[in-house]
């Protein structure tokens, strides 16, 4: 009887150590290699070079569309060049607002989808360069003007 | 007087202005394109201000009278630099914590996103003195031309590429809204030499006020 009742303790005390155990567990813990974190890292850094490039542009476009709104005289170019400056400044606001690194999505997202969302970020970036650049060499003639 | 007197009275004149020399070098020099008008020498001065902080509350140039402060430019979503800039302005935060002449003034560039509950949890997050250190935001454009006048005059060549936005730089003004120095918050060893010169300012105004 009594090794009917040990034996009984044994198993119950294995089975709760099983499911305490189980518990402890971080659910759907999603493993990378060095080599993965590293490229990962890598492409966020290159993302962050082209922001830091042109990044400084921000307040030459702010304060261009404000000598321009201040003008006198606003032709429809005037206007639509306003409408670029506001409009290129505030890509680049909105996208830093948005961008994340990719440590935040190490508990959530594999290796291949963190690496499709960072390659998405470098084309957004690169477009938000792209505009900026357009808008303040658009702006150049007109701003000597003033 | 004979020989050996009149050199010892010669080195005691000398040892004296050497001294009062040394002590005039340890000020911080006031920092700008100095005017001269009938006489007086005029040193560029930052304009009066008003904005709001992350409690809510009006700060102007009246919050820091009788005060040096030290000024940066930020925005909460800032990814690369302002990161650390702002650790920075926390160390001089910690360094004067019981200083009640000093005060930190952070301007955020990112007026739209930057509202005031985002500014103190910020401010909260970094661990701020709400009462010592001020994150303020206010109109787009004061805070924008303001920022040329502190960089106008902290700046050697304001011409060099790289505005202000993206200069991480601390700049000291001392109680009459005069700069008196600045470094690179991103740099430690010059947020090191930085907070000497805070100490040199502070004991600056210490010895006025005797």
């Amino acid at each position: 009887m009594n090794k009917i009742v040990l034996k009984s303790l044994a198993i119950g005390l294995a089975i709760i150590c099983f499911f305490s155990c189980d518990n402890n567990q971080e659910p759907n813990k999603i493993e990378f290699s060095t080599k993965q974190l590293q490229t990962q890292d890598s492409l966020f850094k290159e993302i962050m070079v082209i922001h830091d490039e042109v990044m400084p542009l921000t307040s030459t476009l702010v304060k261009r569309k404000d000598i321009l709104e201040k003008s006198k005289q606003k032709d429809s170019l005037t206007n639509n060049l306003i409408l670029q400056l506001g409009t290129a400044e505030e890509a680049m606001w909105d996208w830093m607002y948005a961008v994340k690194p990719p440590k935040q999505f190490r508990d959530s997202l594999e290796h291949s989808q963190i690496m499709e969302y960072l390659n998405t970020e470098f084309i957004s970036v690169s477009k938000v360069k792209s505009q900026m650049l357009l808008a303040e060499e658009n702006s150049n003639q007109l701003i000597d003007n003033e | 007087m004979n020989r050996s007197n009149l050199f010892l009275f010669f080195f005691i004149l000398v040892f004296i202005f050497s001294c009062g020399e040394a002590e005039e070098n340890n000020k911080l020099p006031i920092i700008g394109n100095k005017d001269i008008v009938n006489n007086d020498t005029i040193y560029p001065s930052i304009p009066d201000f008003k904005f709001i902080n992350q409690l809510g509350d009006s700060i102007s140039n009246a919050t820091f009278s009788d005060k040096a402060y030290v000024v940066d430019f930020f925005f909460t979503s800032c990814p690369t630099i302002c990161p650390m800039v702002s650790n920075s302005m926390l160390r001089v935060q910690n360094a004067f914590l019981s200083e009640d002449k000093l005060l930190l003034l952070a301007h955020t560039i990112d007026v739209k996103r930057d509202t005031v509950e985002r500014l103190f949890d910020y401010a909260e997050k970094l661990g701020a003195d709400h009462s010592k250190w001020h994150f303020v935001t206010g109109d787009k454009m004061e805070i924008y031309d303001i920022a040329d006048d502190y960089f106008s005059i902290a700046i050697e060549n304001p011409e060099a590429p790289g505005g202000f936005d993206h200069s991480g730089r601390l700049i000291l003004v001392d109680a009459n809204r005069h700069v008196r120095a600045f470094c690179d918050g991103t740099n430690p060893a010059e947020v090191d030499r930085f907070i000497l010169d805070i100490e040199k300012l502070l004991a600056e105004m210490q010895e006025e006020e005797l």
